[in-house]
């Protein structure tokens, strides 16, 4: 699921990048992230708009440019899911130090910070790679809470979504983008046909 | 009073746990001399290609050790901080006298207070990962590699350090097992389907599941069984399989993609995303 070959080259790329890398020691530290469960009052989130004319050049976007639905989940829940799907396609950092809420909370204590899994792939791939990196992270891991993806016009799409490649998303910002999404989530079965993952 | 506060302050200090350290291992070419120790837990698995990574799960008392380290690490920031803060409030001091706006600048920047929550700390994971490396062969495609005894889980299949990674994790399900000193415990043998960068061939279908939500995903495991190959020179050695259980969800350390390990039969199942331990058919909560 997800998944894609990148050929010989890039391993070799990896190879060779991976000896200039920054050790453990030098790599950065990240303010931590905290999965424990927010309280919203979803009559107060935006439902972002969702309908729109389909033209060739929207279908050819739906690689980027899309949304999930399960109708039928609680806005809690969905919150809840998108929150735990854009922290696992972030990546942590081993160098910060709260212990592990929910969802992880008795499986593995450990450290929970921001991207730093990210130096390796900018230094070889730049941050295009992240970003696409970040959106196959994100249809794998909705794919796995029963999601279903639809294709959205990249106008509407940019209301409610963010990419991160070489900048970080403020997390207040983050929080009412993925708030958004929750609320799309929830909104309803869409008319539109479901993606593949 | 003073004997049992003395006495009391030897049995902590005597139970005090060992600073935390990066794991110990030897991964055994197939010319290498070597003999089973009793103290050491060895692994054999069948994994061509690709580097597996394996998370060790920290005892109790390497637990306790690194709490202690990271409590004395927030002991020091505190100190620093204290510094900092003096002299933050000595410049701001100076700053404000200054009452000419055209030679006040922006002023000086407030420390932030470390706290056990911002505390820029390694994580406990850091030094508990084992690298069982892909190119490095026993014999045929199996590796063979001396670790420390204790529960491992199946973390991923990647090129990786601490500042990232190429690969995968199996961060949404996997399945962990136990190492005991003094023996070889089977792994028996990984199939993966795709691994970003590395595999050129994807594997359609295998044991009846294919590609999809529920089914196929990027690695699958194989449990030993009899008939499976074993390297001659382990043949004759003490050689137990994998108990494999359901095990839950892990962080992405290291940024790579996410992924799940595909179900094992009597072992791993998944509704949606909730990990489901296939012995009981109740969900994976804690840890094993």
């Amino acid at each position: 699921m997800g998944m894609h070959n990148m050929g010989s080259y890039r391993v070799a790329a990896w190879l060779a990048a991976l000896a200039l890398l920054p050790s453990a020691a030098q790599a950065q530290t990240v303010k931590a992230r905290d999965l424990s469960p927010i309280e919203v009052d979803p009559s107060k989130v935006e439902t972002p708009a969702l309908a729109f004319a389909e033209t060739e050049d929207d279908r050819r976007g739906y690689d980027k440019y899309f949304y999930f639905s399960r109708p039928g989940a609680s806005f809690a829940d969905a919150y809840q899911d998108v929150r735990e799907c854009d922290a696992l396609a972030r990546g942590v950092s081993f160098h910060t130090g709260t212990q592990v809420p929910y969802p992880y909370a008795g499986t593995m204590a450990g450290a929970l910070g921001g991207a730093v899994g990210s130096l390796m792939v900018d230094a070889i791939f730049g941050s295009a790679e992240r970003r696409r990196l970040r959106r196959v992270n994100l249809r794998t891991c909705m794919g796995f809470k029963g999601y279903t993806r639809h294709g959205l016009n990249k106008d509407l799409w940019q209301r409610f979504n963010f990419e991160e490649g070489n900048r970080t998303v403020p997390d207040e910002e983050r929080q009412k983008f993925l708030q958004m999404q929750a609320k799309a989530a929830t909104a309803g079965r869409p008319s539109s046909q479901e993606l593949e993952f | 009073m003073r004997t049992a506060t003395i006495l009391a302050a030897a049995a902590c200090a005597l139970a005090a746990p060992a600073a935390a350290k990066p794991l110990q291992t030897e991964q055994f070419k197939a010319t290498a001399p070597f003999t089973i120790q009793p103290t050491r837990a060895y692994l054999l698995v069948r994994n061509a290609g690709t580097d597996l990574k394996l998370l060790r799960v920290p005892t109790a008392a390497e637990q306790a050790a690194y709490g202690a380290e990271r409590a004395e690490a927030l002991a020091k920031a505190r100190v620093k901080y204290a510094k900092q803060l003096r002299a933050y409030e000595a410049e701001l001091k100076l700053h404000n006298s200054n009452k000419n706006p055209e030679f006040r600048g922006e002023g000086p920047k407030k420390p932030v207070e470390p706290t056990d929550a911002n505390l820029a700390f390694k994580a406990i994971e850091s030094d508990n990962f084992v690298t069982v490396w892909g190119g490095r062969v026993f014999e045929g495609k199996a590796q063979f590699i001396a670790v420390p005894p204790g529960t491992y889980r199946v973390y991923g299949r990647m090129l990786a350090n601490a500042t990232g990674g190429l690969g995968v994790c199996m961060c949404m399900g996997t399945v962990q097992f136990d190492a005991a000193p003094g023996t070889i415990t089977d792994l028996g043998e990984l199939h993966h389907s795709a691994v970003p960068g590395v595999s050129v061939k994807e594997a359609e279908s295998w044991h009846g599941m294919t590609r999809g939500k529920g089914g196929l995903t990027s690695l699958a495991i194989e449990p030993a069984a009899p008939g499976m190959a074993v390297p001659a020179r382990l043949a004759a050695l003490p050689r137990v399989a994998a108990s494999y259980r359901a095990s839950g969800k892990m962080d992405n350390f290291f940024g790579v993609m996410v992924e799940r390990l595909t179900p094992m039969p009597g072992v791993l199942a998944y509704q949606r995303d909730q990990i489901i331990d296939a012995r009981t058919s109740t969900p994976v909560i804690g840890r094993d």
